[in-house]
């Protein structure tokens, strides 16, 4: 992971990164791009989806009505001058869907002349346009997956929280954003979570050979990193804060998981079942019948007991004690 | 009155724009209207007492509405954020850009010309466009629109049912002819679907503002644009958000503001899935993953209630291509990384009530 996160040649020539609107691929990608600036390795990005960049990366602005060879074109150049470059695509199903970029077109592009990385980003919550045309062509997502050599899917910490708890209890796994069927949600509420995000990746060896591993970035701290040397936007990375996911202390401990079986445990009903301390105190000061009729001689003869409280209202008339 | 008191102060940090430039989403549904909070949008931008951080003066705001009229807009702003729009646009500061009733304006204005005369309409200005290939591909795109069809007498026509509850007059607004505008300056009516004409009025719009007070920065608010992908079935959804992209490339343009409809019979896909819906969809889809704050209105999940109208929700993403930035160390990332929910209540004067589940009482 750590290869492929620093960019090192060969590590992987195009790596597909899926996410959705649960967990984006934002985080992920500044990472890939702090990395890559800070070991002055040139960064373009080719953008269907921003327009505002930081100054320090390339922008080559696909939307509008470019065709795809100007695209093409526009990447190469922003290419030209520099010696190792990271090509980032925000969208991928922009690219194939509108202006029929040819995937492999690109990765022979970057990958084979300029020995290049290219990182995809592709939204899984796209819904693929049907055309009558090619219908028993493969989707595009397929191919993708088929030529990645790491695939990267992104999900969100508090919903892989939330899926092993409902694993250990054998439950079925909770559904988030598009997918929870209310009318009107259209991302839920600890999406992107800002705790790190989950990264379930696979890596390709050139053997053929898959690996898979799920992993936890956690937010980047400005103490990361070294101060940046002159010239350069970022300083480098001072040790890797990359961890497996099993090691993330929030996941494997008890508590949290814990916390969240208590919540599903919890009756559910209109009502609030449970007592304030308040409420707890008043009841325990109650002095109930019997007892008053345990003392000396034997009580006054069934009358109620009952001391006026604050909130008691006394009517003349009705209450007599 | 003071904007402090007429944009609820729970709402207060969403509704203030992001500092750095971005883009906003906004989705509501049929039963939970989002104007008020497109007002209040309005009224946190225009309203001329408010003193940023920066001491620096509000944003211009182009509102461009496919839904409504600006009569709508005008009465709302005035009843609900004690706005005058029409001293606002004089001064040019706002302008508003007409999508209904220039495009459609004869089917309209006729009023009782049925769906069949809705797409003869949207056929016939195909044709005015490009009578060649129209020609050649009417038949095969009319079936096409079956969904459309299905859709548009819901929400075509002036003044569905959502504003009529809360606003009896607009429905009662006589959409005046797109011509009698034209001498008005900051406003404008668009004639055609076409987005590339879409695309050259709001820009003219843009800039007929920062003319008149060149430092500020601009608000674009697009209000229900998915109308037009029910329109028109040449649009596709990521032609609309290179759109907006582009749009927020022109040089004074600082947030755009989209507002989309995310009802479930437009975005859960039937088997098989209709093309309307897969185009829902997918733009409704990308502009939230293009936008850096979603406030979603829905109604209440348990049903109605008389003393909540609806239910907002805002979650916002912070990292952008803009910072690539570290974690801020501090409490400020704390209470703003995750998404919020509030209940909102929504009064006869236009006023609103926003408060936390659990702590309505009974207002």
């Amino acid at each position: 992971m750590s290869r492929v996160l620093n960019i090192r040649t060969n590590a992987s020539p195009f790596t597909l990164i899926l996410d959705d609107l649960n967990q984006r691929a934002i985080p992920l990608i500044g990472e890939l791009v702090r990395r890559a600036l800070s070991r002055n390795v040139n960064v373009v990005v080719v953008s269907f989806e921003a327009t505002r960049f930081h100054p320090a990366v390339r922008n080559v602005s696909a939307y509008g009505d470019q065709s795809g060879d100007q695209i093409l074109q526009d990447i190469r150049k922003a290419m030209d001058d520099a010696k190792e470059s990271l090509v980032i695509v925000d969208s991928l199903y922009e690219l194939s869907n509108t202006n029929n970029v040819d995937v492999g077109a690109l990765l022979n592009l970057v990958a084979m002349e300029f020995a290049s990385t290219l990182v995809g980003i592709y939204h899984q919550d796209m819904v693929p346009s049907q055309d009558a045309q090619n219908e028993y062509a493969p989707q595009p997502l397929e191919l993708f997956k088929y030529t990645a050599t790491t695939v990267i899917t992104c999900k969100s910490f508090a919903h892989v929280l939330a899926t092993k708890a409902a694993k250990q209890r054998s439950l079925a796994e909770p559904t988030h954003g598009l997918l929870q069927g209310a009318e009107g949600i259209v991302q839920c509420l600890d999406a992107n979570d800002h705790r790190g995000i989950v990264l379930e990746a696979e890596f390709r060896r050139k053997s053929g050979r898959p690996e898979s591993e799920t992993y936890f970035l956690r937010t980047a701290r400005q103490s990361d990193y070294h101060m940046p040397i002159s010239g350069l936007p970022f300083g480098t990375l001072k040790q890797e804060f990359v961890t497996l996911l099993d090691q993330v202390p929030a996941y494997g401990n008890q508590e949290v998981i814990g916390l969240i079986n208590a919540e599903a445990n919890d009756i559910e009903s209109t009502f609030n079942l449970g007592l304030t301390d308040k409420q707890k105190q008043a009841r325990e000061g109650v002095v109930l019948p019997y007892f008053d009729a345990q003392k000396g001689e034997g009580g006054e003869g069934g009358r109620i007991l009952y001391d006026m409280g604050a909130e008691d209202d006394f009517d003349e008339e009705e209450d007599e004690i | 009155m003071p904007p402090s008191t007429r944009i609820p102060p729970l709402l207060q940090p969403s509704i203030n724009l992001p500092r750095d430039d971005s883009l906003l989403l906004l989705t509501s549904t049929l039963g939970a209207s989002a104007n008020w909070l497109i007002i209040r949008f309005l009224c946190n931008a225009l309203s001329d007492s408010s003193t940023r951080d920066g001491g620096e003066e509000g944003p211009n705001v182009v509102l461009v509405s496919w839904m409504r009229e600006y009569e709508f807009w005008k009465q709302e702003a005035r009843k609900g954020a004690g706005l005058d729009l029409e001293r606002l646009r004089r001064e040019g500061s706002f302008a508003f850009v007409d999508g209904l009733s220039g495009t459609g304006s004869e089917a309209i204005g006729n009023g009782i010309i049925g769906n069949e005369g809705k797409r003869a309409q949207v056929a016939g200005l195909k044709d005015a466009r490009t009578p060649p290939i129209s020609l050649t591909r009417a038949p095969p795109t009319l079936p096409v629109r079956g969904p459309p069809g299905r859709v548009v007498p819901a929400r075509g026509p002036p003044a569905p049912a959502t504003p009529a509850q809360r606003d009896p007059t607009a429905s009662s607004v006589v959409v005046e002819p797109a011509s009698a505008n034209q001498s008005v300056p900051g406003h404008y009516t668009l004639k055609t679907l076409e987005l590339a004409h879409l695309k050259t009025t709001i820009s003219s719009a843009v800039s007929s503002l920062t003319t008149s007070t060149p430092k500020r920065r601009t608000l674009i608010v697009l209000d229900n644009p998915d109308l037009l992908l029910a329109l028109d079935p040449t649009i596709t959804p990521s032609a609309f958000t290179s759109l907006i992209l582009s749009l927020h490339t022109l040089p004074t343009v600082s947030h755009v503001l989209t507002h989309l409809q995310s009802d479930t019979p437009l975005l859960s896909l039937s088997t098989p899935p209709q093309p309307l819906e897969i185009a829902h969809h997918n733009l409704l889809v990308q502009c939230a993953h293009m936008s850096r704050r979603i406030l979603g209105v829905r109604v209440l999940d348990t049903g109605v209630a008389r003393d909540v109208s609806g239910v907002v929700r805002v979650t916002e993403q912070k990292v952008d291509w803009l910072e690539l930035g570290f974690e801020n160390e501090g409490k400020e990332v704390e209470e703003s990384g995750k998404g919020r929910e509030f209940l909102y209540q929504i009064k006869g004067d236009g006023s609103v009530r926003v408060f936390d589940r659990g702590a309505g009482g009974d207002g």
